[in-house]
């Protein structure tokens, strides 16, 4: 097993570098940050001197070539340093102290969401494939296909269009804006009961459309395992249906579900970017958005850096989970 | 049912058949031998009595005989006869400005209210409808493509020796490098050069990011048809690769290919509306669905809901045609139906 998960992380590990080095290469190609430099209120011309070291220093020269950006980026990278915001940003912050202060916040979302997105989803598939046509599992199954067919900035506007609406009656409502209050003391226990009841909208945006997608697929792996050749021997060795499901199905149900799991994390990170612009979150997400608006090279690079290791470590664990329930691979 | 104790004969039988009546007693009064009531001779130059159904006809019947086939085409019907007469007879353009009305709510002028920059709702709705109309059915159709061009050779040529298997590998992993890479940032990337261009441009490079996990699938399925005994003996036969994979590939999984495209209409919309949404869709001198949530508006809820309504009965009309497809041309999936 630990030549199964050491083998795949490496192939993870190279899928990552390389998906980067693509995504430098392609903004680095695309976006022109030489073009916004300069604001158009600039009276006279800037000395061509001045223009070159302004460039240099942020690596966006466009008379290097751009094989030379790339290793000076790639230096940079096996240093630990990803460079500086370009673009409109002239504020020349290191891209790792950006990630540094943002990952946190969307890191919060995108984990809390997942999880009980995710268990909610398996839970539900299961129980909506065991009892087939109930009231249960076709309510189940009605919302989750409604809930699939509505874009995530949609789903977002009916959370907090209910939140808006409760407030106006009852005069009580959750916070729709900002993770933090900056009124507040940091560390108070106000503060803290702020952030919690802040996360609250957010975690049932991610985790509703999370649990939509993971019950239909976990209803279609269980329908799968229900009739499978295994759980009837299991069912006539005398054990009882529940007994059955839980030591012989639920195992073989959740094994394509983790191959799904490990690709599904980077849907969570485009759900956290609608979460974050919409609700004000200062997190990865926003700073994804305004980096390809700013035409911020490093910044971008970086962003895309961040989620090729979530989707590596999201894989992994999907990986070593596989390794643990199924015992082909032992 | 045999009584033990029953010692009568079948000529007791008979007998007791010829006394009783039909009529009265239609198990013992059984009429095989009544010439009476013996079926007329049919003669052989009437054909066969019962016709059988064409495969076409079968699907048909199938999939007409689905409520939701009809609810989906219907609502479907509606929403394309919106957009394409909504514009036409509506008195506003998608970007006139009525600031005097601004954020005001349905009238009889402005029939879905106007937001706070004075542009009339129902007029973007309805030319927001028209271009995501376009976009989803224009990209569910490219995406399909491609995925059909990358999955088939890939499933193809998997099993040609060494150049095939690295050939196959290459493919696979450029599929997985581009999972890797959330496809929003992709297209956030791209977009804006491309916009400078036409916004026609939308649908290559929407299709372009959404045709891995289709190529997937169908290169799967390639490979499970490759081994069959047909298309070995038209290998051996010398039929050109090509016409092995348009005759003998493509029919065996169209139904699966038709079904994934017309989800895919969905899924389409759906990814241009969330990038429009962010700004990196469709830009000014055009107006999507996703454009028109952007002015949303939280305490003046009518600004969003009329787009957000229209964008869902699109979606799930959609998505129920679809699924009444797939019950129609794949029956045996109904085991495992979501």
């Amino acid at each position: 097993m630990i030549r199964f998960v050491s083998l795949r992380v490496l192939t993870y590990v190279i899928l990552a570098f390389v998906a980067t080095s693509f995504a430098y290469l392609l903004s680095a190609s695309l976006m022109h940050p030489e073009e916004v430099l300069y604001p158009p209120i600039a009276t006279e011309p800037v000395p061509a001197a001045t223009a070159q070291m302004y460039l240099d220093v942020r690596n966006v020269n466009p008379d290097t070539p751009l094989f030379e950006r790339y290793a000076n980026w790639l230096g940079g990278l096996v240093r630990g340093d990803l460079g500086v915001t370009t673009g409109t940003n002239k504020s020349m912050v290191p891209v790792m102290d950006e990630l540094f202060t943002r990952v946190p916040i969307s890191l919060r979302l995108v984990v809390l969401g997942t999880v009980i997105g995710t268990v909610l989803g398996i839970v539900l598939g299961m129980l909506a494939a065991v009892r087939r046509d109930s009231i249960g599992d076709r309510l189940s199954t009605l919302l989750a296909f409604f809930i699939l067919s509505l874009p995530t900035p949609v789903i977002i506007l009916i959370v907090q269009q209910t939140n808006q609406g409760i407030m106006d009656l009852s005069g009580w409502g959750l916070p729709a804006i900002n993770p933090i209050n900056p009124l507040l003391e940091p560390g108070s226990w106000d503060s803290i009961t702020y952030q919690a009841k802040a996360l609250i909208m957010p975690t049932i945006v991610l985790a509703v459309t999370a649990a939509a997608s993971y019950s239909r697929y976990m209803k279609v792996t269980t329908l799968d395992v229900l009739g499978s050749d295994y759980l009837r021997t299991a069912r006539a060795k005398g054990l009882t249906r529940g007994r059955a499901m839980n030591r012989h199905g639920l195992r073989m149900a959740l094994i394509p579900m983790g191959q799904y799991f490990a690709f599904a994390v980077g849907g969570a990170f485009s759900g956290s970017l609608f979460v974050e612009l919409m609700f004000n979150w200062q997190g990865i997400g926003r700073f994804a958005i305004s980096a390809i608006q700013m035409a911020d090279v490093n910044g971008t690079a970086g962003v895309v850096l961040y989620t090729a290791i979530l989707t590596l470590l999201s894989a992994t664990f999907a990986d070593i989970l596989q390794g643990a329930l199924d015992p082909r691979i032992r | 049912m045999t009584n033990p104790n029953d010692i009568r004969g079948t000529e007791d039988a008979s007998a007791l058949r010829r006394r009783t009546d039909p009529e009265a007693n239609p198990v013992m009064g059984a009429a095989v031998d009544d010439p009476e009531l013996r079926d007329t001779e049919i003669d052989e130059s009437a054909g066969p009595a019962i016709e059988s159904m064409s495969r076409g006809e079968l699907l048909r019947r199938r999939f007409f005989r689905n409520p939701s086939a009809w609810i989906g085409m219907v609502i479907f019907l509606v929403l394309v006869l919106m957009a394409v007469i909504g514009p036409m007879v509506y008195q506003y353009g998608p970007f006139e400005r009525d600031l005097r009305n601004a954020l005001t709510g349905p009238s009889a002028y402005h029939w879905f209210g106007v937001n706070e920059n004075g542009l009339d709702i129902f007029a973007r709705t309805m030319q927001g409808l028209r271009i995501s109309l376009i976009i989803g059915i224009g990209t569910a159709l490219l995406t399909t493509f491609l995925a059909l061009v990358v999955g088939i050779v890939a499933g193809y040529i998997s099993h040609k020796g060494k150049w095939g298997a690295l050939g196959d590998g290459a493919l696979v992993n450029l599929i997985n490098l581009f999972l890797v890479i959330p496809s929003i940032l992709l297209l956030m990337l791209f977009s804006p050069a491309l916009q400078q261009a036409s916004w026609l441009w939308m649908i290559p490079l929407l299709a372009g990011f959404a045709w891995m996990l289709t190529a997937r699938v169908l290169r799967a399925m390639t490979q499970q048809l490759v081994r069959t005994e047909y298309v070995e003996a038209a290998r051996f036969m010398g039929v050109h690769p090509i016409v092995t994979m348009t005759r003998h590939i493509i029919p065996n999984i169209a139904s699966w290919i038709i079904i994934d495209t017309t989800l895919g209409v969905s899924a389409a919309i759906l990814g241009e509306t969330g990038l429009s949404f962010i700004g990196f869709g469709i830009q000014y001198p055009q107006v999507s669905l996703g454009t028109v949530l952007q002015d949303y508006n939280i305490s003046a809820p009518y600004t969003w809901i009329p787009p957000a309504a229209v964008l869902a009965a699109l979606v799930i009309a959609i998505n129920l045609m679809g699924e009444a497809l797939r019950d129609a041309l794949d029956p045996t999936s109904g085991s495992s139906r979501i």
